[in-house]
């Protein structure tokens, strides 16, 4: 058959406008905060071969991998032959299926023409509560991965369209907010459903094997694509650590100081992440599953060669992730995972921080690096309910070649958004008192970070609080090419009586009256802040972003007396006597 | 009657003058002046009328608001804002469009963070005040404000939804210190949750207070010179109008004002012709906008974003209904290109206005949508605006050589797949709309119109197997048209969180009753009677847990207690309807009160053409001329669409020309010509 380039690209559209669709039809109709507000969800479309073929554009990108990745492991717990139409399958065990924590909940719905098993549309997202000791489903100190959430392996939950009441009344029991959940897999059910139908059509359209060979030239098509910037990057081998916090609660600590270790290789046709050297795996749940490391790793070898381009699995082709069996990037079950999230977030800044030196326009500073995740859950003494907020909150990246890090986004490789300050105020029994970016937290640079920021909650009735904040002791946010670090992740529980930074705790009680104080950190510098244009350095101030004392101290840079302008004279002297200092 | 529509685009100001007694249509294009807009408005209504006296209706579509904040340099305005949230502005909703990027580009406040000073306040979410307003520092943050330079100032309070005291007082306070400084609060605009767009929205409006101020008063005193005895009128985002006055204290309600007529249009055609559900297909040069009418209304959006250079990729919010428009980059200007890798796309890029399809021979090098059509023989080389615009098909054909040549194809079968990849693109849009709506685009008809339409209305009502297609009568003047079927509408919605089970009737009576009571006297106010009035209710309503609310429009005014019930079915019946599953038995609550006053005016109507038989009338036909369509040519059969005839047949394939655009019918397809000139394609097998 010969390629025709225009039903290639008909069909290359198409399929990432049926991701898209599938997307629409979630969110409008999830029950989830953390799927209708923070999009922490991903729609995609996978071939029979356990390629993903198109994924939404919104929603959080390190599912990419876990939706092929559920669907290879559908096909090891059930026989292709056993798949019929309307069947759903349902997993969320992190080791088979699930990739991620067990709150994320994948459901893949096989599409068939005529009797041949032709596609998978799949959803991912995350739910409400799936049991566990607590309901956040984020608890900092398990030592097995069954304390941490009920587990689904792909089992199907529709059968021939037909629920199965019996797996349904096993999992109801299972969890606390069987309502919200059941609205949520409904949501999700009615998403794969639209994108079943669309990938239906198109077969129809233009046959099975046209759609099959044309699906095929399309991954090619971009495994050459990624071949060709892969081209334009230098070659060698480049190496980096940094070191995770670690697990358990911050008074009684599990692992500490984990070494995450890379080696990127690059080649004329292949890009090596090798994690290998990283440390062992932890007795805490700050592991992640493989399959989850290698989402993140696809994220970071993306975000470096080709950040804009849509995604297919083809691109992935040229890109090998090595991990040891038994480390934190790959760890032997029953080990917990419940941190999954937290320890490969390094993986992406730090292929930044490797290539520094060599890719000095393509690099950027370290990020404030955590999901900065919060659950607070109790009883609504007022509206007699159950609640559990699940709350993010973002900090700020890294300074860039061309210009400051941006304030308070989504740690890259997530993309959820907070919800707003008058939403929480309505739903949830506290009040807001602060929300503001922190003065002095981007980290100094010739282009700074960006700021983190601090949000103070006043809660009105008891309840618990669960919150994991890293990359605050051993490697906060850094800077890169002569750039300083941004300030760190943490919150104060008590911000009038103490100053105690807490990072990890897990189930802890707040009465009501109490004030938890949340502060992210800010973004590494780029460069050396005494490089930094002293005009910005002035406007810096002006806005409130940069102290004076620090203006001084870091960047060198001093006002004239009326405040309005740069000393130049003193501020060239201040420099010349900083920068022996530096580097 | 005689009425006036005139709507600046951002290259030709359009002009529609309807004399209803004599049933005369008047159009004038005339260039946009950017430097002071109102100039280009005078000019387009002199080519039509020296004087203005007797024109009893003259409604005005604007990019003067957008335009200003795309430009940016704001220096003068300040937001006052909630103690602890002087950062709602800046710090935004933390995600991003691009989500690979790590180049990512926050949008740039509009007002910078020393100009966002901390009022001592605070409402708690029920409107109960915890912290009373402190007047007295207030006003001297204030005076320091104006002391430096303020002649703008955004008022946005947290919770401010629930209770608006605050920031009312706050208003009146500078308007008593500061006649000369204009002032906007937020809730003003609207009394919805979300700190953060309500916040945007609000220093929206504040921007553009003396600008649109600056622009009404020039142009009102300009149109009263030459004898305008009216009101003014200008188009709303949400496809209402609004008075000019009312336009200087809510100007942010003009932003994409200028999009909304074409929906207008095709909702009014709908009444006209007798059909509830139409999909409106408008195609430019640069993009093609989908817009669905559904049982005879329209959609608005609670929400819409501006883009402009320095918002990035996430653009402004902007907390204001807008009239649901799905639009996408493909136009007749869309650019055909081979990426690196040697795949073929076709857009985002377009060649615009200017230098435009290679054919137009002004430098264009690029192959483009209207090149390829040139080259099928679709378009007719010497007809271009009846022949008035000299195109030149060589140079169409060199610009798709290197595509012919990288692929190794026949230059006709580039030219159509040039069409065959756009085609589906502009069906995807269509489906996105309908999706999200969970209806099927079979079951509905389309309208298509914009210069580009016609030609392509077949194929996409192929694509998408719809069963009948409208070819507008004035493709190239629709939306314009469209402006002078709009009524005056304001939209007003109350954010309330409130259990059904915990839901008093007769408060919900009394709060709408608030509400409408509030509304007439602003429509009375704009001069509009009793009679004329429409209020409709709705609800926006969710299952208890849920994010995302659907808005219930109400069936009737007046509550009862049986009315409990009633709304709870219609809320399932629509969710099942939406997302093909619904949950009876869930507790279910309210989230927002909403109501639209609608203020009816005039509508304007098509007037019938003369009556033929099946056949068309012999001096219809031009000279035939083979036509490349699906794989080979076709001689087809060529109409002049202005000889046509109402009753006439017109069998494809064949092509229908006049002078702003061209219709391509397809084989097995017929075009009826309507009492009122439209061409209604449809299937053979379906007649």
């Amino acid at each position: 058959m010969s390629r025709d380039p225009v039903i290639q690209e008909v069909i290359r559209n198409y399929l990432h406008r049926v991701a898209q669709d599938m997307e629409t039809a979630l969110i409008r109709s999830a029950y989830s905060i953390a799927i209708y507000d923070s999009k922490d969800f991903a729609c995609g479309v996978v071939d029979p071969d356990c390629n993903l073929l198109a994924q939404s554009l919104a929603g959080t990108p390190v599912f990419a991998n876990n939706l092929s990745n559920a669907v290879e492991a559908t096909f090891e717990a059930l026989e292709e032959e056993m798949l019929e139409p309307g069947d759903v399958i349902l997993c969320n065990d992190p080791y088979l299926g699930g990739g991620s924590h067990g709150n994320d909940v994948t459901c893949i719905y096989p599409v068939f023409f005529g009797s041949k098993l032709v596609a998978f549309t799949a959803v991912k997202g995350h739910v409400l509560d799936m049991g566990g000791a607590h309901p956040s489903g984020y608890q900092t100190n398990t030592t097995e991965v069954f304390q941490e959430l009920f587990r689904v392996p792909p089992v199907k939950f529709y059968k021939k369209g037909e629920i199965n009441r019996d797996l349904e009344r096993i999992l109801t029991t299972n969890i606390r907010l069987p309502a919200e959940v059941m609205g949520d897999i409904r949501a999700m059910v009615a998403s794969l459903r639209v994108g079943g139908k669309r990938i239906e059509e198109i077969i129809t359209k233009y046959g099975l094997d046209n759609y099959t060979e044309y699906v095929k030239n399309i991954l090619d098509q971009s495994e050459l694509q990624a071949r060709m910037k892969l081209n334009e990057l230098p070659k060698g081998s480049f190496e980096g650590e940094y070191f995770l916090d670690g697990d358990g609660d911050d008074e009684h600590p599990i692992s500490q100081k984990l070494r995450v270790h890379m080696k990127a290789t690059i080649k004329k046709d292949e890009f090596i992440i090798d994690l290998s050297e990283s440390a062992d795996q932890s007795a805490g749940p700050m592991n992640s599953p493989r399959s989850n490391t290698i989402s993140y790793a696809k994220y970071a070898f993306k975000s470096l060669i080709d950040p804009l381009s849509l995604i297919n699995d083809g691109f992935f082709r040229p890109l090998k992730v090595i991990t040891r069996r038994g480390s934190i990037f790959d760890p032997i079950p029953p080990a917990p995972v419940n941190l999954w999230l937290e320890t490969p977030h390094s993986i992406v800044d730090l292929l930044f921080k490797v290539l520094s030196r060599v890719l000095p326009n393509r690099t950027v500073g370290g990020t404030f690096g955590s999901d900065v995740i919060d659950f607070i859950y109790g009883d609504d003494k007022i509206n007699r309910r159950f609640f559990v907020l699940v709350d993010t909150l973002q900090g700020g990246w890294g300074g860039t070649p061309e210009f400051d890090g941006v304030t308070t986004y989504a740690v890259c490789e997530g993309n959820v958004s907070y919800p707003m300050m008058e939403m929480l105020e309505a739903n949830y029994p506290l009040q807001v008192l602060k929300w503001e970016l922190i003065k002095d937290s981007g980290g100094p640079g010739k282009m700074r970070g960006g700021l983190g920021v601090r949000r103070d909650y006043k809660l009105r009735d008891p309840c618990h609080i669960t919150f994991c904040y890293e990359r605050s002791r051993y490697s906060p946010p850094w800077g890169v090419l002569g750039g300083k670090e941004g300030s760190t992740n943490h919150v104060v529980l008590d911000p009038d009586g103490s100053s105690t930074k807490h990072q990890k705790v897990t189930h802890y009680p707040l009465q009501s009256n109490d004030i938890v104080s949340f502060r992210t950190g800010g973004g590494g510098g780029y460069g050396d802040p005494l490089e930094r244009d002293p005009s910005q350095v002035i406007r810096d101030i002006t806005l409130g972003y940069v102290s004076e004392e620090k203006a001084k101290t870091e960047y060198g840079v001093v006002f004239t007396p009326n405040k309005k302008n740069v000393d130049q004279i003193e501020t060239d002297k201040i420099r010349a006597r900083l920068r022996p200092s530096r580097n | 009657m005689i009425r006036l529509a005139v709507d600046i685009g951002g290259t030709f100001t359009d002009a529609v003058i309807l004399d209803e007694e004599t049933q005369t249509v008047n159009l004038s294009k005339v260039p946009s002046t950017p430097d002071d807009y109102s100039q280009g408005v005078l000019t387009s209504i002199r080519r039509l009328r020296e004087s203005m006296s007797g024109i009893e209706n003259f409604v005005h579509g604007t990019t003067v608001g957008t335009n200003a904040i795309i430009q940016g340099a704001f220096k003068n305005a300040a937001l006052l804002g909630t103690e602890g949230f002087r950062d709602v502005l800046e710090i935004g909703r933390g995600n991003r469009v691009d989500m690979y990027d790590p180049f990512y580009r926050m949008p740039e406040p509009l007002i910078a963070r020393d100009k966002r000073i901390e009022i001592h306040e605070r409402m708690s979410s029920t409107g109960a005040a915890i912290t009373p307003l402190d007047l007295e520092t207030s006003r001297n943050l204030v005076r320091s404000l104006v002391d430096s330079g303020v002649n703008a100032i955004a008022v946005c309070l947290i919770n401010s939804y629930a209770n608006s005291t605050h920031e009312e007082r706050l208003a009146s306070l500078i308007r008593e210190l500061y006649p000369s400084v204009l002032v906007s609060i937020s809730t003003e605009i609207t009394n919805e949750y979300n700190e953060y767009e309500r916040t945007s929205t609000t220093v929206i409006n504040t921007l553009l207070l003396h600008i649109m101020n600056r622009y009404l008063g020039i142009l009102e005193e300009e149109i009263s010179r030459i004898g305008f005895p009216g009101k003014l009128m200008l188009m709303q985002s949400n496809g209402g109008l609004m008075t000019a006055s009312l336009a200087r204290k809510i100007p942010v309600h003009t932003i994409n004002s200028g999009l909304v007529g074409g929906i207008l249009a095709v909702k009014a055609l709908g009444s006209m012709i007798g059909i509830q559900n139409l999909i409106g297909a408008d195609m430019g040069g640069t993009s093609f906008d989908v817009e669905l009418v559904i049982d005879g209304r329209y959609e608005t959006t609670p929400m819409m974003r501006i883009m402009t250079p320095k918002s990035g990729p996430d653009g402004y919010p902007l907390l204001i209904p807008a009239v649901d428009i799905h639009a996408i980059g493909t136009g007749g200007g869309s650019i055909a290109w081979i990426d690196k890798t040697g795949s073929m796309h076709v857009g985002p890029m377009s060649a615009s206005a200017f230098p435009g399809p290679a054919c137009y021979g002004k430098g264009g090098k690029d192959p483009t949508v209207t090149d390829a059509n040139l080259i099928l023989g679709r378009l007719n080389p010497g007809k271009f605006l009846g022949g008035e615009m000299k195109v030149y098909p060589e140079l169409a054909r060199s610009a798709l050589k290197h595509i012919t040549d990288y692929y190794s194809m026949d230059i006709l079968e580039a030219a159509e797949g040039i069409l065959k990849i756009a085609v589906p693109n502009m069906a995807s849009a269509i489906r996105t709309m309908t999706v999200e709506r969970g209806i099927d685009p079979r079951g509905f008809s389309m309208v298509s119109f914009g210069g580009a339409g016609p030609l392509h209305a077949n194929l996409i009502a192929r694509e998408l197997q719809i069963g009948r297609t409208f070819v507008s009568t004035m493709p190239g003047n629709f939306s314009a048209w469209g402006m002078l079927t709009a009524d005056f509408r304001r939209d007003y919605v109350l954010t309330r969180i409130l259990s059904m089970e915990k839901l008093e009737i007769s408060e919900l009576e009394e709060r709408f009753a608030k509400l409408e009571t509030h509304a007439e006297k602003i429509l009375l106010g704009e001069g509009i009677s009793k009679d004329r009035m429409v209020l409709i209710r709705a609800l926006d309503m969710r299952y208890v847990g849920q994010g995302h609310a659907l808005t219930l429009q109400l069936p009737r005014s007046k509550f009862n207690e049986k009315i409990k019930g009633e709304i709870e079915s219609l809320f399932d019946n629509l969710h099942l309807k939406r997302y093909l599953h619904n949950a009876p038995s869930q507790p279910k609550e309210l989230v927002a009160i909403r109501l639209s006053s609608i203020g009816q005016m005039k509508k304007a109507s098509l007037s019938k053409i003369k009556s033929g038989t099946i056949e068309p009338p012999s001096d219809s036909l031009q000279d035939p001329r083979e036509v490349y369509i699906d794989g080979s040519f076709k001689k087809c059969k060529i109409y002049d669409r202005s000889r046509l005839l109402a009753n006439n047949l017109i069998h494809g394939p064949s092509i229908i020309e006049e002078r702003v655009s061209t219709t391509l019918l397809l084989d097995g397809y017929v075009a009826e010509v309507d009492p009122f000139g439209h061409l209604v394609i449809s299937g053979v097998d379906s007649i």
